[in-house]
């Protein structure tokens, strides 16, 4: 068996914001097995990007690990002081390819400067060495090496999409994080960098945390699926089968909401209602309210994530 | 743009603006300044502008505050206003005149006695000036060893017309009575030949040449005030008495007997008669070299200053968000025109010209011809940031739907783009407050304001005439200097407070 | 078949760049980005028609002059067979917008974040004069609140945007467009920036009002998917020209343009079996500018079947491939 690069257990991070504490990130509780593609998916605000944020250490403000542990190869790094954080974790054991890349890069620095500063300034590699290894993972991901003495806005969205990840990837970390990586690019694009990171799964072995709101991407790549809602996991497991038997019904009608472009689909279903406020979330099953099969047992507890088949969970009171 | 639009702005605004330490702080400040500013007359006396151009002749010229006796070896007396009518102790009639007796108790415990004692403010309804009333004024020093009287008869029987200011220090006839008393306690020899009347005694004493020359340059305020006895008990020579040349003053209560003579089918109207101990300090900051109350000045230039400041910048927001709106909106050559204009206003060396504009007025310039220059090179900056601003809120979509619904641009500009800008313009108006005074300030310190406004510029400006600094007269720079300053900091405090609410970038959650 | 309600003849927009200040006095010439240039289509009236391509190639710009927030630099615009390119009071602009509405991408940046709900939907009646009073306007404001199913309309109309969610402020983005009672509506990407659990339901709601209005729509969008969903023809955008337009469904299940196949096979679908295969797709390159638009047929460069002597040269012309499908290649059958 291959053995888990990452392991988030009880993880709790909570925004405390003047009008209350928000729980986007409730007792969630996964492993990423090396090589893996792990999709999360969920509507917007159901605290997805604060998960990816969280994982690197660097919960936005005022946001703060409550409880839980994150371990990357075994190393707790929950509780590590920020230094060491940036030293030896951030970018090094596990980075991130930001959401809206197009913003990630400054523009008034060459493209090598920006990929070779950190290596400089944190790794203390000598400047040609630095360099040579940006123009190795720029010709990585498609880029033409002498992309390192041009500007952002010399290049292309998509091309700005590539060296983000070029960057990601810089170090070899152990676990990437890839926070919407494909929104705001154009389809064939969305589709070249979507093929781009397949590649990279098979070449290096990536093992990758893939964070979307729109589930065909995650269809693309991922090999398992977590369904996030309201600050928790209600379903995860192998993509097909989450795809194919959806057990948890918020899953069901996020896939029955997707338009297909070659199939006829008469009425497409939709969820009523709004997720809920994270601050004061609905007691029992935070989906109960916007659930159409709602029992009285949904309204009073909370249910566990129970295994349905071989490594696929969901947490229903249905099953 | 309507008043719900306004409340609701104002509403929101003040809810996270009421978190602010640092602005509810200066908001408090603010306050009592405009509190300040609107009680002047109550606070003061509504006639300081008046005093301002004339200067008040019965105060002590140059006079520090009363308070520095707190920290000086020798105390100085301070200034006092005595009102007549409190100390009436009876009237008598006899021979067809009517006499008013007034007693006045003055504690005296100072090393430096007051400059003068004035008496002014008696009224008559005398025709002509043989009916004018009489004074008579005695003066009952505290007890001294080894003085034999201790009641000194100051002058007797004066005419007062009406208006008339008497002024003992400078009267010949209180001189010649302090020589005769300080014969009559043996200070020196006088030869009286017996049954001489008090009239004539003065008489005498101007007869005698020696005597003659001491009137003229004695200070009778010390003579009164002052022991004439040593520790010993010994006279001190005449000399050293006349000219303050003894080290001690005398301590104690004096008692000033004031009686007017009046014939009784004149009446005498003494509610306004005031007696002044004009003193060597004055009142809470003292006096500058036209004896005009720096107090007094300090707080009328609050009013002058605010309202100088306030004008200048809300006119000046007004107009700079208005101009950057209309370039904004208008796009195109229109707003390059506009803005060409507006940088080469922006450009102008705006303190060289105001001085030119300054002199062509010849120091006549009004106060709110002041404001509308102040306002002509002041509204530049706030079109520029409302110009970009706009330029931001034009290419909004919901401006685009508005205009998609059919919106005209009279809608457009005031329903969508001139309601955002009211933050703005707040916080805007708050910060050019100080730049507005600090102008007026150093327009009027370099007497380029207006002359007949009291404000602190033209403190400071009084102050630079009269050499202040030079002459250690620090009471007349520190507080009109002290009062700008202040006025900075609590439109700086509300200004960082205003951008921290409503520059979302610095907002904390 | 009917008259169309809209119809566009030879559309173009250019925008000008802005020129140095030595170039123009230079007297080079000024050169422009060609955002539309030489649209036509026709739309009947009750349908759903979409407008599909990639960002900047002239989609929303050909919305926008439909609605009249751009004038076009050349050709007509026809609604119900009146050309409306030449209209210029304010009378007749105001009774042209009352016909024609929009529905913009972004629920977020469309609703002043100052106006409460009632304000929003007020906004339309007091520059169009309906309702005489308050309480008829009130009136009206209610019945649009509940026809997007904003409802209890009196829970809201007190509200500001920020206080609803993203499906509640395009529903009342729709209500704004609706209240004016319009015939034709361009809707563009009004769901892309929602959820997906939101997004069809507020498809749904186009498509109930669309029979119950009887509005016809103009559907821009970069989703296939959706279009396939919602519209009933489709026409693909490429660098400001319709490549390829035909009965929605046809034209997704056989594309003629390689464009549009490149389009198709770029779209992502919910299929995680497939999940280890890098797709194929024929394309190449990246949109070239829309400043100097490539000679011949403008999709030449990116082409992967591009004929040297033919593609780089000769402009293609729309022809009628199929019944109602046209095409704008010259290779179509022929790769």
């Amino acid at each position: 068996m291959t053995k888990n690069v990452l392991e988030v257990k009880n993880l709790k991070m909570y925004y405390f914001t003047t009008k209350g504490v928000v729980k986007a990130v409730d007792d969630l509780t996964f492993n990423l097995k090396k090589g893996e593609v792990m999709g999360l998916a969920g509507e917007s605000g159901c605290g997805k990007s604060s998960l990816g944020f969280t994982l690197m250490g660097m919960p936005t403000p005022p946001g703060k690990i409550v409880e839980g542990s994150i371990k990357i190869e075994g190393r707790e790094i929950v509780g590590l002081p920020d230094d060491v954080l940036r030293k030896e974790i951030r970018w090094e054991k596990i980075s991130m390819i930001f959401q809206g890349a197009m913003n990630a890069l400054n523009p008034v620095y060459t493209v090598g400067y920006q990929m070779t500063e950190p290596l400089i300034y944190h790794k203390g590699m000598g400047e040609e060495e630095a360099l040579d290894r940006a123009q190795r993972y720029l010709e990585l991901v498609g880029l033409d090496p002498e992309i390192v003495y041009r500007y952002p806005h010399e290049l292309s969205g998509g091309m700005k999409q590539r060296v983000v990840i070029a960057m990601a990837l810089l170090m070899e970390p152990s676990v990437v994080i890839a926070d919407e990586p494909t929104t705001a690019l154009d389809v064939i694009v969305q589709a070249q960098i979507i093929n781009l990171m397949k590649r990279l799964k098979k070449e290096l072995g990536l093992s990758m945390i893939f964070i979307t709101h729109d589930l065909s991407i995650l269809a693309e790549i991922s090999d398992r699926i977590a369904i996030m809602y309201a600050g928790k996991i209600v379903e995860i497991g192998d993509s097909e089968k989450v795809y194919y038997e959806p057990a948890h019904p918020y899953t069901q009608k996020l896939l029955a909401a997707i338009p297909r472009l070659h199939e006829d689909v008469d009425r497409l279903e939709f969820i009523p209602g709004q997720p809920p406020n994270l601050i004061e979330p609905p007691k029992g099953c935070r989906f109960h309210p916007r659930c159409p099969y709602v029992m009285q047992v949904c309204k009073e507890q909370e249910p566990e994530l129970k295994e349905v088949d071989k490594d696929h969970y969901a947490a229903c009171w249905l099953l | 743009m309507r008043w719900v639009d306004l409340k609701d702005s104002l509403k929101s605004f003040w809810s996270s603006y009421r978190r602010q330490k640092a602005g509810m702080l200066g908001l408090i400040l603010l306050l009592l300044l405009i509190f300040v500013a609107i009680a002047a007359p109550w606070l003061t006396s509504p006639n300081v502008p008046k005093v301002w151009q004339v200067g008040n002749p019965l105060a002590p010229r140059n006079a520090p505050p009363t308070w520095i006796n707190a920290f000086s070896h020798y105390k100085q007396s301070p200034h006092e206003v005595i009102s007549l009518s409190n100390y009436f102790v009876g009237e008598n009639k006899s021979m067809g005149y009517t006499i008013y007796k007034f007693k006045i108790q003055y504690p005296f415990k100072y090393d430096y006695p007051p400059k003068d004692i004035v008496f002014t403010g008696l009224n008559s309804t005398a025709q002509n000036p043989t009916e004018a009333p009489t004074m008579s004024m005695i003066i009952e020093r505290p007890h001294e060893p080894g003085v034999k009287t201790e009641e000194m008869r100051i002058f007797s029987d004066v005419q007062i017309p009406a208006g008339a200011v008497i002024q003992v220090a400078s009267l010949p006839a209180a001189k010649a009575s302090v020589l005769v008393w300080l014969a009559e306690n043996g200070v020196y020899k006088l030869n009286i030949p017996p049954g001489v009347p008090p009239d004539m005694i003065s008489y005498l004493i101007m007869q005698n040449q020696t005597l003659f020359g001491y009137m003229s340059s004695m200070d009778i305020m010390w003579v009164i005030f002052q022991r004439i006895v040593d520790e010993k008990g010994h006279l001190y020579p005449l000399h050293d008495v006349l000219f303050h040349q003894t080290p001690r003053a005398l301590e104690g209560t004096y008692t000033l007997y004031v009686t007017i003579k009046a014939p009784s089918n004149v009446k005498v109207d003494y509610s306004n008669a005031k007696l002044i101990m004009v003193g060597r300090t004055y009142g809470f900051m003292g006096t500058d070299q036209m004896g005009r109350d720096i107090w007094a000045d300090l707080v009328w230039g609050v009013r002058v200053s605010l309202y100088i400041g306030l004008a200048v910048a809300i006119t000046s927001v007004l107009v700079g968000v208005l101009y950057g709106v209309t370039s904004a909106y208008l796009g195109g050559w229109a707003d390059e025109a506009l803005q060409r204009f507006n940088e080469f206003m922006a450009s102008m060396p705006i303190f060289p010209i105001l001085i030119l504009l300054g002199m062509y007025f010849g120091g006549h310039i009004t106060i709110n011809l002041l404001i509308g220059l102040l306002v002509l090179f002041g509204w530049m900056g706030t079109a520029k940031v409302a110009r970009s601003m706009a330029l931001q809120i034009k290419e909004q979509t919901y401006i685009e739907a508005a205009k998609a619904l059919g919106a005209s641009t009279w809608r457009v500009v005031f329903r969508h783009i001139v309601p955002q800008l009211l933050p703005y313009a707040f916080a805007s108006i708050a910060i050019s407050v100080p730049g507005a005074i600090l102008s007026e300030a150093g327009l009027s310190f370099l007497g380029l304001g207006d002359p007949t406004a009291v404000t602190w510029g033209q403190m400071l400006n009084a102050a630079q005439q009269n050499n202040a600094t030079l002459n250690g007269y620090w009471w007349q720079v520190l507080p009109p200097g002290l009062a700008i300053a202040l006025v900075g900091f609590v439109f700086v405090l509300i200004g960082v407070s205003l951008d921290t609410v409503l520059n979302p970038k610095l907002k904390r959650s | 078949m009917a008259e169309p309600i809209l119809k566009v003849e030879n559309l173009k927009k250019y925008f000008p760049l802005k020129r140095g200040l030595l170039d123009s006095l230079r007297g080079k010439p000024g050169k422009f980005v060609h955002a539309v240039d030489g649209v036509n289509f026709e739309i009947y009236k009750q349908q759903v028609f979409a407008l599909v391509g990639e960002s900047g190639c002239g989609k929303s710009t050909t919305g926008r002059l439909i609605v009249k927030l751009l004038e076009p630099t050349d050709g007509r615009i026809y609604l119900e067979g009146q050309d409306v390119t030449t209209i210029t009071t304010k009378e007749e602009v105001l009774a042209y917008r009352r016909k024609v509405q929009m529905i913009f991408q972004d629920p977020f940046a469309s609703l002043n974040p100052r106006f409460r709900i009632f304000d929003v939907l007020e906004e339309p009646l007091l520059i169009h004069g309906i309702g005489e009073t308050r309480a008829e306007r009130e009136e009206l404001i209610y019945r649009a609140l509940e026809m997007v199913k904003v409802t209890p309309p009196e829970d809201y109309i007190s509200r500001f945007p920020h206080m609803l969610s993203g499906g509640q402020r395009q529903r009342v983005a729709i209500a704004r467009a609706l209240i004016l009672n319009p015939e034709f509506i361009v809707a563009d990407e009004p769901v892309s920036m929602l959820d997906v659990s939101i997004r069809a339901e507020i498809l749904e709601l186009m498509k109930e009002l669309k029979e119950k209005m009887g509005v016809t729509y103009l559907y821009i969008t970069h989703d296939m998917s959706t279009a396939r969903y919602f519209a009933d023809w489709m026409a693909v955008m490429y660098l400001g020209r319709i490549v390829e337009i035909g009965p929605a469904k046809r034209l997704i299940d056989n594309p003629l343009h390689p464009y549009t196949r490149a389009l198709l096979a770029a779209v992502p679908e919910p299929k995680p079996e497939r999940r280890n295969i890098i797709k194929e797709l024929p394309i190449k390159g990246e949109v070239p500018s829309a400043v100097d638009i490539p000679s011949g047929c403008r999709f030449h460069p990116r082409c992967i079947y591009a004929q040297k002597g033919l593609c780089d040269v000769k402009q293609p012309q729309l022809i009628e491939y199929e019944h109602n499908h046209w095409a704008e290649c010259h290779l179509v059958g022929k790769y």
